[in-house]
C-alpha cells in the first residue's frame, strides 16, 4: 500500500471535458492515483467516471486540465500510447473481435506490444494458470459468456506488466464467482505495485477492494476517503447529494400468483449452438404476477436459454408455450405481438445504437404493435419519452442524439423506458439493472416489483445473486445447461447456492 | 443537426476532389481545364432541357439504391429493375395507352425484381449483390430479345414502335412531367422512411440488425419490402424514359444503359437522403447535358465525365468501404503476427 505523501504515479489536474455536443462531462477534476493502491471511483450515471478514465487512457483529449505521469505531463494521442506506456483498461463494454477466437485476440493484442503470437499466448497461458482461469482459448470469443471474456480481457490487459491498470465496472455483468477471481487478480497487483482506478456501482465493492474512495456528482469530485473506513450510507450520501434515496421494494409474500395456468411455460428445452448443447432439457413455468429468478455462474446456459424463448436462438428440442399458444417456431416478433418484451443483457442489442432516443423507444412501441400507422405521431412518443426520462431521471442532452453517446448507466435506463411504455404480460430480462447507479438500481427494482404486482409473469436472468434472492417468488439454479434446482429465495442458504452454482449438488 | 453538416461536408470534399480529378484528367488529354469547364458550363445552359429529361430517371434509381441502403441492403439491381420499368411501360402503353396506367405497371415490373432479389436475401441467404447483378444481365438480355422480336419498329428497325400519344407525358412550364414525379417520389420516400412505422423498421434493420429483432421488429418484412419498394423506384425510372422523354426504346437500349448505375452514385454523392437526392441526381445530370457542348466544342470524348461520377463514387464511398474491410484488415495483420510467431 502506498505511504501518504508520497509521489503519486499519476495524477489528473483540473479536468474539464466538454462533448461536441455541448455536455460538460467533467468539471474540473483532481485526483491522484498511487502506486499500489486501489483507488474506487464511485458516482451516479453520467457523473464522468467513464469520461475522466478515457481521457488517462488517451482515448479521448481533455477540453482543459493535464494528466501527470510518473512525473511528466503526457498527453497520450491515443489508447497505444498510453498502453505503450504502462496504461491498460478494461472497459465497461468489452473491446474484443466477437468472430475471432480467443486465441488470435490475445495475439492481435500482443502484436501491438510487440510479443510475438508465441510469446503473446505463452504469457496468457501463464496468467490464466497463475490466476486460475479456465479460458478456452480456441472458442471463438462471440460464444463465450460475458464472465469468460472478461478474463481474455483481463489477461490481455495483463499479457505485459501495466503500471496502471483501469477497470471500469468490471463486476455489473459477472457473477459472484467471477468477481472472487477478479479480486484475486486485483490484489495482486496491488502487491506488484501496480496503481488500480477501480470505478463501480456496487457500495459493498468499495470496502471490500478498495483503498481510497473517490466520490463523483456531475463532473466534480465531491470528496476522497479512506475506503476501510466509508460506510455504505455515508457514499451513498455523497453519491446522490441532497436527494432522497429511494427504498427498496418489498415483495410481499404472495404475490398476485394464483392458481392460474402459466403465462410462459417452457417443457424440456433442448438449444444447440455451435455444435455444442448449450441447454440440456429445462422445463419451468413463471405464472401471471410471479418473478422467477435465473441464477448461476456465466455460461452455464442462461444465455441460450433466454435466446431460445425470445425466439432468437432456433430450439433443438422441447416446447415454449407463451400465455397458451405454442411457439416454439415462431419469431421473436410474433412473441411480442402475442405479449412478450425482451431485455437483452447487452445495451448493444437492447437499443440500437445508432439511432436516437426518440426513434428507440418508437421502435419499442412498434415492436409490441403499438405504433399506429399510416404516420407515426412523434409528438406523442417525445411525451412519452418526457415522461420516462423524468421518471427515470435519465440525463440526456438531447433526444436527436444517437443513443451510443449516451452514459451505460442512462442507455439502460432508456431500454427500460422502451419496456415500460409497452406494458408487456410476459418480461424477459437479462440483469436489468446493470450499470445502474444505487438509486436507479432501486427505481428499476421498485418498477419490476410494481409490474408484478400488476399480474405480469417475469422471468428475471441475473448475474447479481442479491438481486435475484431478493426479487424472486422462487429462484432457479442453472448449472451446465439444466436447472439444478428451484425453490424459493428464503429456503436457499448462502452455502448451499454456492454449491448447486459451482455444479457440486 | 450536426451529422449532416458532416455529411455536408463530406460531400463537398468529394465534390471537389471529382472535379480535381477531371481538371487533371482534361489536361492530360491535352485540353485546357479553364476552357473545358467553359464549355461545360455552356452546355448545361444550352441543353438544360436535356439536363431535366435526365434527372427524373436518375433521381429514381438513386431512390432504388438509397432505400434498401437503409436496411442495410445494396441495391445494384436498379438498372435492371429500370429495363424491365421501362418495357412493361411501353407493352402498357400499346394496349392501354395511358400514362398513370403504364407509370404503375412499370413500377411494379420493378417492384416484382426487387422483391425477388430481396426474398433470395433473407430466405435463401443469396447475397443481393450477386442476384441483383444477375437479375441485371438477365433483364437486360430479356428486354432485349422482346424489343427486337416483338416490338419492332416496322420502318425504323433500331428503335420500337412509339408510345401512342395519349399514352404520353409532355412538359409543364417548360419542365418534364416526370420531373414532378420523381420529386414527388422523393417526398413520399422520405415521409415512408422518417414519418411512417415501415420507414422506422426498415432504418432500424440497417442501423442494429441484432438489437431490432430483439425489439420485435420484423427484420425480415422490413428487408423485403425495403427491396420491393427500391424496386418500384427502379421500374419507374425505366418507365418515365419511355412514357416521358424518349417515347420507344432503342434495341440497344441505350436510353435506359447505366441510370442504375448513375443512380449509385448520385444515392452516394447524396448520403441516401431523399431530399438531396434530386440535387445530386441534377448537377450529375447536369454534367451529361453539359458533356454534349464539350464533345462538339473540343471533341472531348464524353465518357471522361464518367470519371467524375466514379470519383464520387469512390471518395464518399471511401468510408463505408472502410467499416466493410475492417475485418479483413485486421486478420491480415493477425495473419502478419501470426508469421513473425513463427507459426504458433
Ligand atoms: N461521446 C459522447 N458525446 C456526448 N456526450 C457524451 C459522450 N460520452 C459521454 N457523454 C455524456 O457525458 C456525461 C458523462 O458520461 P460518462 O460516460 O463519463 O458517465 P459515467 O459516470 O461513466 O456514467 P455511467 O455510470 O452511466 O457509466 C453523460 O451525461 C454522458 O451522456
Ligand atoms: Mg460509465
Amino acid at each position: 500500500m502506498a505511504a501518504s505523501g508520497s509521489q503519486p504515479l499519476l495524477a489528473v489536474r483540473d479536468l474539464v471535458k466538454v462533448y461536441p455536443d455541448g455536455t460538460v462531462a467533467l468539471n474540473g477534476v483532481s485526483l491522484d492515483f498511487m502506486a499500489g493502491e486501489v483507488h474506487v471511483l464511485l458516482g451516479e450515471n453520467g457523473a464522468g467516471k467513464t469520461t475522466l478514465a478515457r481521457i488517462i487512457y488517451g482515448e479521448i483529449r481533455p477540453t482543459s486540465g493535464e494528466v501527470i505521469y510518473e512525473g511528466r505531463r503526457v498527453l497520450f494521442r491515443g489508447p497505444w500510447e498510453a498502453i505503450r506506456a504502462g496504461i491498460r483498461m478494461i472497459y465497461q463494454h468489452f473491446s474484443l473481435v466477437g468472430g475471432f477466437t480467443v486465441a488470435d485476440n490475445i495475439a492481435l493484442y500482443g502484436s501491438r506490444l510487440g510479443l510475438s503470437r508465441r510469446e503473446a499466448l505463452e504469457a496468457a497461458r501463464r496468467l490464466a494458470e497463475e490466476y486460475g482461469f479456465r479460458i478456452p482459448f480456441d472458442a471463438r470469443v462471440s460464444d463465450l459468456p460475458a464472465g469468460i471474456q472478461q478474463r481474455v480481457e483481463i489477461v490481455k490487459a495483463l499479457l505485459v506488466e501495466p503500471r496502471v491498470l483501469i477497470l471500469d465496472e468490471p463486476t455489473s455483468l459477472v457473477s459472484p464467482l467471477d468477481v472472487e477471481a477478479l479480486f484475486r487478480v486485483i490484489r495482486g497487483l496491488r502487491e506488484k505495485g501496480v496503481a488500480i482506478l477501480y470505478i463501480t456501482h456496487k457500495l459493498r465493492e468499495v470496502g471490500v477492494i478498495g483503498d481510497r474512495v473517490t466520490v463523483m456528482r456531475r463532473g466534480r469530485v465531491v470528496a476522497t476517503l479512506p475506503a476501510k473506513k466509508a460506510t455504505v450510507d455515508q457514499l451513498a450520501r455523497l453519491m446522490i447529494g441532497e436527494r432522497r434515496l429511494p427504498e427498496e421494494p418489498r415483495i410481499a409474500a404472495a404475490g398476485a400468483a394464483g392458481e392460474r395456468g402459466a403465462a410462459l411455460r417452457v417443457e424440456n428445452l433442448r438449444v444447440v449452438r455451435e455444435g455444442f448443447e448449450a441447454v440440456r432439457g429445462v422445463s419451468l413455468e413463471v405464472r401471471p404476477g410471479e418473478i422467477l429468478g435465473v441464477t448461476g455462474v456465466a455460461g452455464n446456459g442462461q444465455d441460450e436459454l433466454v435466446e431460445a424463448i425470445v425466439g432468437v436462438l432456433p430450439v433443438a428440442g422441447g416446447r415454449i408455450t407463451l400465455l397458451g399458444r405454442d411457439v416454439t417456431r415462431e419469431p421473436t416478433w410474433v412473441r411480442y405481438r402475442l405479449g412478450l418484451a425482451y431485455l437483452p443483457g447487452s445495451r448493444k442489442l437492447s437499443l440500437v445504437q445508432e439511432m436516437n432516443a426518440l426513434e428507440n423507444l418508437a421502435l419499442g412501441l412498434l415492436g409490441a404493435g403499438k405504433l399506429r400507422g399510416p404516420f407515426i405521431d412523434w409528438g406523442w412518443v417525445a411525451k412519452l419519452l418526457v415522461k420516462y426520462v423524468e421518471e427515470l431521471g435519465v440525463v440526456m442532452h438531447s433526444p436527436y442524439a444517437p443513443v451510443k453517446h449516451l452514459s451505460g448507466g442512462n442507455q439502460q435506463k432508456l431500454a427500460l423506458a422502451r419496456i415500460l411504455a409497452v406494458e408487456p404480460r410476459v418480461l424477459v430480462a437479462v440483469d436489468p439493472t446493470h450499470g445502474l447507479d444505487i438509486a436507479t438500481t432501486r427505481i428499476v427494482h421498485s418498477i419490476l416489483a410494481e409490474m408484478r404486482s400488476r399480474g405480469m409473469a417475469i422471468l428475471l436472468v441475473s448475474s447479481d445473486l442479491d438481486e435475484v434472492l431478493q426479487l424472486s417468488d422462487r429462484v432457479a439454479v442453472m448449472n451446465s445447461g439444466r436447472i439444478v434446482s428451484i425453490k424459493k429465495p428464503h429456503e436457499y442458504t448462502l452455502e448451499e447456492l454456492g454449491r448447486l452454482m459451482g455444479g457440486a449438488a | 443537426m450536426k451529422p449532416v453538416v458532416e455529411k455536408l461536408i463530406g460531400s463537398l470534399i468529394g465534390l471537389a476532389a471529382a472535379l480535381a480529378a477531371m481538371a487533371l484528367a482534361f489536361s492530360l488529354l491535352g485540353y485546357n481545364p479553364a476552357e473545358a469547364f467553359r464549355l461545360l458550363g455552356e452546355g448545361i445552359v444550352e441543353n438544360y432541357d436535356i439536363m431535366l429529361l435526365r434527372v427524373a430517371p436518375l433521381i429514381l434509381t438513386s431512390l432504388a439504391f438509397a432505400v434498401p441502403a437503409f436496411a442495410g441492403l445494396f441495391n445494384i439491381g436498379g438498372e435492371g429493375q429500370a429495363y424491365v420499368g421501362a418495357l412493361a411501360a411501353l407493352a402498357v402503353s400499346y394496349i392501354a395507352p395511358n400514362p398513370v396506367l403504364c407509370l404503375l405497371v412499370g413500377a411494379l415490373a420493378g417492384g416484382l425484381l426487387g422483391y425477388l432479389a430481396g426474398v433470395l436475401r433473407v430466405k435463401r441467404g443469396v447475397h443481393e449483390v450477386v442476384s441483383t447483378i444477375m437479375l441485371n444481365w438477365i433483364a437486360f438480355y430479356t428486354v432485349r430479345y422482346i424489343v427486337v422480336n416483338y416490338f419492332k419498329n416496322p420502318y425504323y428497325p433500331d428503335t420500337t414502335n412509339p408510345v401512342p400519344p395519349p399514352g404520353r407525358l409532355g412538359q409543364v412550364a417548360g419542365v418534364p412531367v416526370v420531373v414532378f414525379i420523381a420529386i414527388a417520389a422523393c417526398i413520399l420516400c422520405y415521409l415512408v422512411l422518417y414519418r411512417m412505422p415501415l420507414g422506422l423498421a426498415i432504418r432500424s434493420t440497417g442501423a442494429g440488425y441484432e438489437a431490432a429483432r430483439r425489439l420485435g421488429i420484423d427484420v425480415e418484412k422490413a428487408m423485403i419490402l425495403s427491396m420491393l419498394l427500391g424496386g418500384v423506384f427502379g421500374g419507374l425510372a425505366g418507365a418515365v424514359i419511355v412514357i416521358g422523354e424518349t417515347y420507344n426504346l432503342d434495341v440497344a437500349l441505350s436510353s435506359v444503359y447505366g441510370v442504375g448505375f448513375d443512380g449509385i452514385g448520385a444515392a452516394l454523392l447524396a448520403w441516401n437522403n431523399p431530399l438531396a437526392i434530386p440535387f445530386s441526381s441534377l448537377l450529375l445530370s447536369a454534367l451529361v447535358a453539359g458533356g454534349y457542348q464539350l464533345q462538339i466544342g473540343m471533341g472531348i470524348d464524353i465518357h471522361v465525365l464518367s470519371i467524375f461520377t466514379g470519383v464520387v463514387v469512390f471518395v464518399l464511398g471511401l468510408p463505408s468501404l472502410y467499416e466493410l474491410l475492417k475485418p479483413k484488415l485486421q486478420a491480415l495483420r493477425l495473419a502478419k503476427a501470426r508469421r513473425r510467431g513463427g507459426g504458433a
